[in-house]
């Protein structure tokens, strides 16, 4: 392993790669248990079937109109 | 699967048996999310867990009431340490589907395990709190919270995460390496950590592990790849990479090799040296120890030298200390004698006289003792010649040797008048003993000084020795004859005493012939008679008053020696009696004249009768 040098160094802008306050931003805090309810009950599990289903819906009344 | 229409349960057709409505994109949709569920169950199985949350929320998307994508999603949350999430999709799941359900059975191992929960409830409260503590800069306090919560929830990656970023904020690239090696333990394809670690090994140079098949197949690839390109202003720079060897067990080789050859080094160029310094110095010791053994080798034999010589000189002073008590007794006995002498008492003095050694004597004590003995020469002459005879007829010849050899020497004159008879008695006495060279010696001396009387000895000399035992009974030792044979009325007559006159028999025993109590005088206190004058004496050198005294000798009629010669008559002293003897020629064959009985004996020592 020969020694580093400057001309063998891939060229880098002078910043870190990772940046120690953004990295920090992306950290957010868990959930405790006493947050579990509130994250059930609001917790949207609208799925693709619902949607379509409400496409449906919205069509009929539509289509009654 | 119901309808969408009218909730009827839908069958394989792609029509409701219900309401007749086309469920082909219902089916469709339910399609997507079990695709998805299984990708998600695929990168689960490989520990892609980021991935499969992904697949698994996108399956969710498709279809709410996908079971099993919703259950793997609470397993997927739970083993990146997400425990509240992952109760939450459990719960849902259960709502959605109450019986027959997997997620029944994972929140009772929950709701079993309180304390387990309420653990991994503080490890999340504490991660929250390491959070605002970095916000604030307290990231000292961050690392030990979050040092605690990993040790207490090893699960939970993104505590890993952050706890990392921190090690690299301050450039603990390693101690950040380790903490996300564990994370990718847990979820390999976490972005974060693969960031992360990209960064770590882009400031350190040292590639983690599961990035190194992955470079070994970029470097096996095309040569092209080998080079770096980068762009610097208008110019595209193509430089070789760094060939950087960086594999651990490599490295452990090669520290093994650089032991194992600097061991090598040691042993053979510093050890023997060493060796050869230690062996030198171990010369050196046991060489000065030599010398310095021979030196104390040498002074312990001068001290035993010293010593000898002390004990030595210690015995000469001991023995010249003995010698000199020995001579100061000797003089104390000479003074006691010349006391004695003084006194009168003859008899102590000669006996006293006796006791002493001449040899012990030198200078004016010397002088002193022969003056003594000169003066008490005869009376010790007689001592000693009495107790020769009175052994020799007891047949003890050693002892008569020995006493008559004193008798002789204490009369070197030979002037006594028992002279004759004791170096005869001497020589004979030494012939029964067995010593035949003093014997011829005293017979020599007899015959030198007797040559007139030479005869009687002269057979004897060089003869074969009687070797007599010496036995006072039945003995025929030549000599003795002499004394057993004799005139009738005296045959047991062997000798007489001089001092008193009394006769003794071969064996010693007084003879009760008259003799010795009244032929010398009326009193039996005479102890010794003046040959001069006659004159009685009694033990204590007193005159006795008995009419003895008379100046004539020949009025004594005590012979106590006869010449053979000439047949005069002497008395104990050597005093010629005036008897009428002395004739010459009165008998050719007689050689010896028993001076007690008168009795004249031939050379063979038979008697002759005239």
């Amino acid at each position: 392993m020969g020694p580093r040098t400057a001309a063998a160094q891939p060229a880098r802008s002078g910043v870190k790669m990772i940046n120690y306050e953004e990295e920090l931003k992306k950290f957010h805090p868990s959930m405790d248990v006493n947050e579990a309810e509130d994250a059930i009950y609001s917790r949207d599990l609208t799925d693709v079937t619902d949607i379509l289903r409400e496409m449906i819906r919205d069509d009929k009344e539509n289509r009654k109109k | 699967m119901k309808c969408i229409y009218c909730g009827t349960v839908l069958t394989a057709k792609d029509y409701c048996p219900g309401c007749g409505q086309d469920v082909t994109l219902q089916k469709r949709i339910v399609r997507i999310s079990n695709l998805l569920y299984n990708r998600g169950l695929e990168k689960a199985q490989v520990r892609d867990l980021s991935g499969a949350v992904s697949c698994l929320n996108r399956s969710l998307k498709f279809n709410k009431e996908n079971i099993d994508a919703r259950n793997l999603l609470g397993l997927c949350y739970f083993e990146t340490g997400e425990v509240v999430s992952a109760l939450v999709e459990w719960v849902i799941s259960k709502n959605l589907k109450p019986q027959d359900n997997p997620a029944n059975d994972y929140l009772q191992v929950l709701q079993n395990n309180r304390n387990r929960l309420d653990q991994i409830n503080s490890t999340i409260h504490k991660y929250n709190q390491s959070i605002d503590y970095c916000r604030q800069g307290h990231e000292d306090m961050a690392l030990m919270q979050l040092r605690k919560v990993i040790s207490r929830n090893p699960k939970l990656v993104k505590a890993y995460q952050l706890l990392a970023l921190l090690y690299m904020h301050r450039q603990e690239w390693e101690k950040a390496r380790r903490l996300l090696k564990k994370a990718s333990a847990i979820d390999n394809t976490n972005t974060t950590t693969l960031r992360f670690l990209t960064e770590i090994e882009e400031e350190t140079g040292r590639t983690s592990l599961f990035t190194r098949s992955r470079r070994k197949k970029e470097e096996s690839g095309s040569a092209k790849e080998k080079a770096l390109r980068y762009v610097s202003g208008n110019q595209t720079i193509i430089a070789p990479t760094t060939f950087r060897d960086s594999s651990t067990i490599a490295t452990f080789i090669n520290i093994m090799l650089g032991i194992l050859l600097g061991a090598a080094i040691v042993w053979f160029l510093t050890v023997p040296a060493v060796r050869q310094n230690a062996n030198d110095k171990a010369n050196r010791s046991v060489t000065d120890a030599n010398t310095s053994l021979a030196t104390i080798t040498a002074t312990v034999q001068d001290l035993q030298d010293q010593v000898d010589a002390a004990n030595e000189e210690t015995a000469k002073a001991r023995q010249e200390k003995e010698d000199a008590n020995s001579r100061v007794e000797g003089y104390k006995g000479l003074l006691q004698v010349a006391d004695l002498y003084v006194k009168g008492d003859q008899t102590k003095t000669v006996e006293a006289l006796g006791k002493l050694d001449e040899s012990d004597y030198d200078g004016e004590g010397k002088q002193l003792f022969d003056d003594l003995t000169l003066m008490v020469g005869d009376a010790l002459f007689s001592q000693y010649y009495n107790a020769g005879t009175t052994a020799y007829v007891a047949g003890n010849y050693k002892e008569a040797a020995s006493q008559l050899q004193k008798a002789v020497d204490s009369d070197p004159t030979g002037s006594n008048s028992m002279y004759y008879d004791a170096l005869y008695y001497l020589g004979f006495a030494y012939f029964n003993a067995g010593d035949s060279k003093k014997a011829d010696d005293t017979f020599n001396a007899f015959v030198q000084r007797y040559p007139d009387s030479a005869s009687v000895v002269q057979g004897y000399i060089g003869a074969k020795t009687g070797q007599s035992s010496g036995t006072a009974a039945g003995s025929t030792s030549q000599g003795e004859a002499s004394m057993n044979q004799g005139s009738a009325s005296q045959a047991e007559v062997a000798w007489t005493d001089p001092t008193t006159g009394q006769h003794y028999d071969a064996y010693g025993n007084p003879i009760n012939d008259g003799s010795g109590s009244s032929s010398s005088s009326s009193s039996s206190q005479v102890a010794w008679t003046d040959p001069a004058t006659g004159q009685h004496y009694d033990a204590y050198g007193n005159p006795i008053n008995d009419g003895s005294g008379s100046s004539s000798s020949s009025s004594s009629s005590q012979v106590a020696w006869t010449d053979p010669a000439t047949g005069q008559h002497y008395d104990a002293y050597g005093n010629p009696i005036n008897d009428g003897s002395g004739s010459s020629g009165s008998s050719a064959q007689i050689a010896w004249t028993d001076p007690t009985t008168g009795q004249g004996y031939d050379m063979y020592g038979n008697p002759v009768y005239q």
